[in-house]
């Protein structure tokens, strides 16, 4: 069960020392530009150090394949992934739990204003 | 007090008075039969009261969806305006303005009560007469739109000697007309609520908040209090985020189907998010203590990671990976 998932892991990640010759290979500072500005927002330099980049960017990406490979066995019972998973594995967390429901329930309000919005404009269209 | 006089016409005027001459004139309308209500000597009592020396009547007036109560004062040929009022129709049944009861027993029970002051002593009527349909429960109008109903004709008499009823075309029977317009106003006023509900509905959540106005307030209070600096580091805070194409793409490549839902995106978005606010934050503390300024290095980074390992922040692999 873990094999296949850390043979994946270990294809999909390459080493920045290593030329890499396999297909899958992760492209470096996929996440750069975005980080620069989070960690600014989180209280680092204005301009934090590329090398500090690099190493959060590997963090997260580390954080977030655990996270889903976690999320994929809890998954594999009910049959396949869902959203519920990952919010159980964050489920002790309360910070990142809240705010995560709450960007939930902001995407459904959106997605309702969205529909709403083009309800109107239909009708304005027949209106007009 | 206050009168109704009908007609078999299907013109749709009327005229009210509160007089003695009203009372006998409506309890003759009560009538089932009130077609065959003869109309012809109640003109004749109009003109009489409408010309009354001493001032002592009042006349309603409905034109469309205006109403208005006046005195009437015949010695000098002109009106006072006691009452005004418009009313809006019902969207959802464009026929009637309000159910409530029998237009009759609106004004028995109008009638009970004490008939107002002429405008020798008028100070007492201007509170009296909003009173009314206060007091009263809906008043019967469903003359007003009904056809069934009998309508209402006001005479000709009226219209010649009042300059106030030109503006007229069209008068409505009215005998409670303030209740009724009260009654359709709140009647209206739902359903202008449900719509405008909805609209604020779609409004609000075009600008998803807290909901919380205790909470709002204590934002904005520490918000206009930011420097320049704390302020364009908030705005990074707020607007900053990873890229949810980009996340999919990771995690198609994880998990290795291609079912990611958006949700699920957004969701794992938010909680990397979070994750690196912990470590930016806890590598500010590491660099505190050793009492290191500037730009955050690596160093400080792994500290950081190290230490949220051991609080268990931070899912532990199952298997080692073996091969960096």
């Amino acid at each position: 069960m873990s094999n296949p998932s850390t043979g994946a892991s270990s294809k999909s990640k390459v080493s920045s020392s290593q030329p890499s010759e396999t297909s899958f290979k992760r492209k470096r500072g996929v996440f750069q530009k975005d980080l620069q500005h989070m960690m600014y927002g989180f209280g680092d330099d204005p301009n934090p150090l590329p090398e500090t980049v690099a190493l959060v960017e590997d963090i997260v990406v580390e954080y977030v394949t655990d996270m889903a490979h976690k999320a994929q066995d809890i998954g594999s019972k009910r049959g396949k992934l869902s959203v519920e998973d990952f919010l159980y594995l964050i489920r002790k967390d309360l910070p990142k739990l809240n705010r995560c429901t709450e960007l939930l329930s902001m995407q459904e309000e959106l997605k309702q204003a969205r529909k709403a919005f083009e309800v109107d404009e239909e009708k304005l269209g027949t209106l007009e | 007090m206050v009168g109704l006089i009908t007609s078999p016409s299907n013109k749709t005027r009327s005229l009210s008075l509160s007089s003695p001459v009203a009372k006998w004139s409506l309890i003759e309308s009560i009538d089932p039969t009130p077609k065959s209500f003869s109309f012809q000597y109640i003109i004749g009592d109009l003109k009489k009261c409408l010309a009354d020396e001493k001032a002592r009547y009042q006349f309603v007036i409905r034109a469309g969806t205006d109403t208005e109560v006046l005195w009437n004062d015949g010695r000098q040929s002109k009106t006072e305006p006691v009452y005004k009022r418009s009313i809006e129709f019902d969207q959802n049944h464009p026929k009637r303005m309000k159910q409530s009861k029998d237009p009759f027993e609106a004004a028995l029970e109008e009638q009970e009560e004490s008939p107002p002051n002429s405008p020798v002593g008028e100070d007492e009527l201007n509170s009296q007469t909003p009173n009314e349909p206060q007091n009263q429960t809906n008043g019967g109008h469903n003359l007003l739109v009904d056809d069934d109903d009998y309508d209402e004709i006001g005479p000709n008499v009226k219209n010649s000697s009042h300059p106030s009823s030109t503006s007229t075309s069209k008068l409505h029977s009215t005998i409670v007309n303030a209740n009724v317009a009260l009654g359709a106003t709140t009647k209206n006023k739902e359903y202008d609520d449900d719509e405008e509900e909805e609209n604020m509905e779609v409004e609000l959540s075009k600008f998803p908040s807290s909901a919380d106005p205790t909470k709002m307030a204590k934002m904005q209070a520490i918000l206009s209090q930011f420097t320049e600096d704390q302020m364009s580091r908030y705005e990074s805070f707020r607007r900053s985020a990873l890229q949810r194409s980009n996340m999919r793409r990771l995690l198609v490549s994880i998990t290795g189907s291609q079912k990611i839902s958006l949700p699920m995106t957004i969701v794992v978005c938010g909680i990397a998010k979070m994750f690196v606010g912990e470590l930016v934050e806890k590598a500010r503390i590491v660099m505190t203590e050793r009492k290191e300024s500037g730009p955050i290095r690596p160093c400080h980074i792994r500290e950081a990671y190290r230490r949220l390992k051991i609080e268990g922040k931070v899912p532990k692999r199952s298997v080692q990976r073996l091969f960096r």
